[in-house]
């Protein structure tokens, strides 16, 4: 395909009068004089009041920059606007500045005063960590100190921290924990536009937390045309426009429809190496394997030219490539071969991340065939996969955006013109639809969201989205059948504080199925000799620990099973049903830890973690030598088939079985005193 | 460990309830019988059992008992025996579990579903008895558990009723199935988990029909995916909202419902159409036979044809088309009935009417109204 294949859309006037909106730029520190608390932007040559130490030389050659980005010349209306009301939505073009600008306004603005912290969200991981590192060296701190970030593996914040970067995801696990949010003053939703599952929740639970704070703040930023959504759904809250720095973009489509995508992308990227001015390159594409292969050949074809068209650097980029090498694709482009050659081109092949959340400099040609990879749930036969499916024009919109980032660019867009007009959708649709939505259904159980069917989502999924995700969950026994979150789910969700969720999770899979130690009466006497190889001092929690334990160093053998009287089936079971709640843990985000088997206290931290989400089942033994259960006060005895063999004073149990004596089965010793264990459950008391 | 009460237990008995058994005086010495299995399903490792003398004698009162005077094998007898024992294990088992499983049901546990069998592929998908089996097997539809031939659910692709009122019949099938597995000798009582989301969300107050959300705006059909193969696919759905509540309650005044149903039958012929019987190329020798076989269940069949469309840009599971021709239209209507929405092999049946003239010039090849 040729360049003159293309024809001119009408797409090409992308931005276009954006540069006359600039021009009235003002030098800030002229135009607003002490606005906020820390006096605003500080002074040239001033001291940095996070830290009490002078600026650096350093910050004021950033602050220059700082200063020309598009962001600044709205500070005071946004203040203003954020001073009257509790949500402000932004809507700014990618490039605007206003990821790393706006959260730091509101800190200088005095928002963290009183030990208050500004969060500000993002959807992905490595935005989260490239934003902290680039806004903590604009605000001249440490990184992890003053301005530090969360993501799933990572906690880079301390106690002086004031502005954090987090995914979303990261926000909703807190918010689990604290669901007030009564750290945070005010809370920036970036890329709300992108609509993943967990920015849609916290959009639902902040409309909930706002209006029991008063005093709390949110700023909801977007890139694209959406805001007004986002406005009628905050109720009518107040828009900011802010202009991104963008220069025209030229659209090209192809006349004819392509028959194989990825191959046209690669001859288009060639195409435009040998044929149009300097300029790096951006392909989109939708996955990891074919964008390797596409980099490879790529890579192979332009060697050929490298004599007489420069050199082509080729970067892949993709979610799951390492840090280290993602960072490669901000590397410079190659210079001339030799002096007087033509100079070297970088491409990126990458998939969507591409699109609104890294920016990449320097970007002059996109290639858009017009693919992303969507996941979609089908809840009829409840299976979520991923499909590489049309994008939509919003996203067609971004994708040739970007082209438009340093100077003029150009996109070309493997697709008809037609088809762009006919066959691509408004927008996409949120992921929240897209779902399943046990995990989403778990998280707002455990925030006390009882109602999950008048839930303020922004879009609602479907209802039977819903009901699949209630069944699920009811049968991993994460809910009873009232739909009430259960002890072993809390359990589960409370661990990673104990650095034991693996742990805790075996436990609550092998809670969940019946009759682990088989006792045949034949063979009475040798099942419990079998049973107590694999007994706990502290009691059977940790007894069916150590004998799942041992099932999976037997590579799960159905003879040892048999050998050692424990069914093969509940086993099974358990394992299975560990691994569903494992896949579901991963997905919202908690850490799955372990502590070392070797460490003294390895059972003491699975037994405080079972304290904690277990608070409520627990019992006190009587002076007749008896139990007193907490929650109801029943007298109870422990059953005969535990491995306990002594009366500790408090107990945890697991189940209450009545028959012609109250019995409570699966029952560990935890903790000497009440005090011990109420500090183990302060955690739960919260909720 | 163990109390000692529980320690100390009782000799094993072996063969009879305590009740039955004839308590008489003789002597006590224990006798050891090799050979007992206690597991019914493996037979691993001799155990020695301890058997009361009491229980031989009651053996003989059932004059089952050694009897030189008849001509028998002992190993015969003894092995006789052990099946006995096993059979009587096994039902003990069954009601050991039953009876737990009552108590549970009682006392409304919360600890856990109570769900032993799960899928084998270890994916988040629910227990077989919802999903059907995957992968064709080679009995086709006359193969099909009796579960999923029973009271098949209607799907109306456009209403959210339908796909509970599948729910419901979802769970009335799981019944069955779990019948099947206790009548089979499963001891496993299986979990109550179809259809508890649907009454969990009526408890909340959701009406069928209506959206989600916080004016039941939300979306009534979930999001569709049209798969092209190759990983690849087209992501649709009906985004507009869903009916608010007004329209739901307006919509329950009349008995719109049932209509809406009826409009499926508004001209029934005698010929079924049913469509995704299988995937493009995978049609053999033995479809058109066991189609015919099934679809008589319903009535007399006259004839059965398939045809395969060859064209790539239509949608894989329009490509194969089984024609089923009644000598009546009451069993055109009820085997669209059983057949529509069906799963075959892991392939949800697509049923509808044909029209006879258009059959009897066999133009068999989609129309334009189909597509």
């Amino acid at each position: 395909m040729s360049k003159r294949g293309f024809d001119s859309g009408p797409m090409g006037g992308v931005g276009g009068e954006m540069g006359q909106t600039r021009k009235q730029r003002i030098d800030l520190a002229d135009l607003r004089p002490g606005v906020g608390g820390n006096g605003g932007i500080a002074p040239v040559g001033g001291i940095n009041p996070h830290t009490n130490r002078p600026y650096s030389s350093k910050y004021h050659d950033i602050l220059a920059k700082r200063r020309n980005l598009p962001v600044y010349e709205f500070l005071d209306d946004l203040l203003a606007k954020v001073k009257k009301n509790q949500v402000v939505v932004v809507e700014g073009e990618t490039g605007s500045g206003k990821t790393t600008q706006i959260p730091q306004f509101l800190v200088d603005a005095g928002y963290t005063r009183d030990g208050y912290c500004v969060a500000c969200t993002q959807p992905r991981r490595v935005a989260a960590m490239s934003i902290a590192k680039r806004v903590s060296e604009e605000m001249d701190v440490t990184m992890g100190e003053e301005v530090g970030y969360t993501i799933r593996f990572e906690d880079c914040s301390g106690p002086k921290t004031v502005l954090k970067f987090l995914t979303d995801g990261m926000l909703l696990r807190e918010a689990m924990f604290d669901p007030m949010l009564k750290k945070y003053k005010v809370i920036v939703l970036d890329e709300a536009h992108e609509r993943t599952l967990a920015t849609d929740v916290l959009m639902g639970l902040l409309k909930d937390v706002l209006q029991r704070r008063p005093d709390m703040k949110m700023v909801v930023m977007s890139a694209t045309l959406d805001a007004e959504k986002f406005q009628k759904y905050f109720g009518d809250a107040p828009l900011l426009r802010v202009p991104g720095r963008m220069f025209k973009v030229e659209v090209f489509y192809t006349p004819e429809p392509e028959r194989d995508y990825v191959q046209a992308a690669i001859r288009t990227a060639l195409q435009i190496h040998l044929c149009e001015e300097p300029g790096d390159i951006l392909v989109f594409l939708t996955g990891e394997e074919e964008i390797e292969d596409a980099c490879r050949k790529i890579r192979d074809e332009s060697a050929n030219y490298t004599s007489t068209h420069g050199e082509l650097a080729v970067y892949p980029l993709y979610s799951s490539l390492p840090p280290t090498q993602q960072q490669k694709i901000f590397s410079e482009a190659p210079g001339p071969q030799a002096p007087g050659a033509p100079p070297g081109r970088k491409v990126v092949v990458s998939t969507n991340i591409a699109e609104t959340s890294l920016t990449i400099d320097g970007i002059v040609y996109v290639v858009d065939p017009g693919f992303s990879k969507q996941k979609i749930y089908n809840p009829r036969v409840r299976v979520e996969s991923l499909l590489v499916s049309p994008i939509s024009r919003a996203s067609a919109q971004q994708r040739s955006g970007r082209a438009g980032r340093t100077r003029p660019g150009k996109c070309f867009r493997l697709y008809t013109e037609k088809s762009f007009q006919k066959d691509l959708q408004e927008q996409t649709y949120p992921e929240i639809l897209r779902s399943q939505m046990s995990n989403v259904v778990l998280t707002l159980l455990k925030l006390g969201v009882e109602d999950l069917v008048h839930f303020d989502f922004m879009d609602p999924p479907a209802p039977e989205t819903l009901a699949r995700a209630l069944e699920e969950l009811n049968y991993l026994g994460a809910i009873s059948d009232e739909g009430l979150i259960t002890q072993a789910a809390k359990m589960v969700l409370s661990a990673p504080d104990f650095g034991c969720s693996n742990e805790i999770l075996t436990i609550v899979s092998m809670l969940s199925v019946p009759q682990v130690f088989m006792r045949p009466k034949e063979a009475a006497k040798r099942a419990d000799e079998a049973k107590a190889q694999f007994a706990h001092v502290d009691g059977d929690h940790l007894t069916l620990l150590n004998a799942y334990h041992a099932y999976k160093q037997h590579g799960g053998s159905k003879d040892w099973c048999w050998d050692n009287f424990i069914n093969v089936r509940s086993m099974g079971s358990a394992e299975n049903v560990r691994t569903q709640l494992e896949r579901m843990l991963t997905r919202m985000e908690v850490p799955l830890l372990s502590p070392d088997f070797n460490a003294p206290d390895y059972y003491t931290r699975i037994k405080k973690a079972l304290t904690a989400g277990g608070y409520m089942q627990v019992a006190h033994l009587q002076k007749t030598g008896q139990y007193l259960t907490v929650k109801d006060h029943q007298i109870v005895s422990i059953h005969p088939s535990s491995v306990l063999d002594m009366k500790p004073p408090w107990v945890l149990y697991a189940d209450f079985v009545l028959t012609s004596k109250n019995y409570i089965r699966t029952v560990t010793a935890v903790g000497e005193t009440k005090n011990e264990l109420e500090a183990c459950a302060k955690r739960l008391y919260q909720l | 460990m163990l109390p000692p009460q529980r320690l100390a237990a009782r000799p094993t008995q072996l063969m009879a309830p305590p009740q039955t058994r004839p308590r008489t005086a003789v002597t006590h010495e224990p006798i050891e019988i090799h050979g007992y299995s206690r597991n019914s399903a493996t037979s691993k490792g001799d155990t020695i059992i301890h058997v009361d003398s009491a229980d031989l004698q009651e053996l003989a009162f059932k004059g089952e008992a050694y009897d030189p005077a008849r001509p028998n094998d002992y190993m015969e007898f003894c092995k006789e025996r052990e099946n006995r024992a096993k059979d009587e294990e096994r039902q003990r088992e069954y009601e050991k579990f039953r009876k737990e499983r009552e108590e549970e049901v009682r006392r409304g546990r919360n600890t856990l579903a109570g769900l032993q069998s799960l899928p084998s592929n270890g994916d988040n998908r629910m227990p077989d008895s919802i999903i059907p089996a995957r992968g064709r097997g080679r009995g086709g539809v006359s193969n099909l558990p009796s579960w999923m031939t029973k009271g098949a659910p209607v799907e109306d692709k456009s209403s959210c009723v339908d796909t509970l009122s599948a729910l419901e019949s979802g769970k009335a099938q799981f019944a069955d199935a779990q019948d099947a597995i206790a009548t089979g000798g499963g001891v496993e009582p299986r979990g109550r988990t179809e259809g508890i989301g649907a009454a969990l969300m009526k408890k909340l107050g959701y009406q069928d029909g209506a959206g989600l959300g916080r004016d039941r705006q939300g979306i009534t059909e979930a999001i569709k995916a049209r798969a092209l193969g190759g990983g690849k696919g087209v992501i649709s759905g009906p985004a507009q909202g869903g009916k608010g509540a007004q329209d739901v309650d307006r919509q329950q005044q009349q008995p719109q419902p049932k209509k809406k149903k009826r409009g499926l039958f508004s001209n029934p012929t005698k010929i079924v159409l049913l469509k995704n019987m299988v995937g493009p190329g995978e049609v053999d020798d033995d479809l058109q036979g066991e189609t015919a076989e099934e679809c008589a269940k319903h009535g007399p069949v006259s004839e059965c044809l398939v045809f395969e469309v060859n064209d790539n840009s239509y949608p894989e599971e329009e490509r194969v088309r089984t024609f089923v021709a009644f000598e009546r239209q009451e069993s055109a209507v009820k085997a669209y009935v059983a057949m529509n929405g069906r799963f075959f092999g892991g392939r949800q049946v697509q049923a509808s009417f044909f029209d006879e003239e258009k059959f009897a010039r066999k133009d068999l090849a989609p129309g334009k109204e189909e597509c």
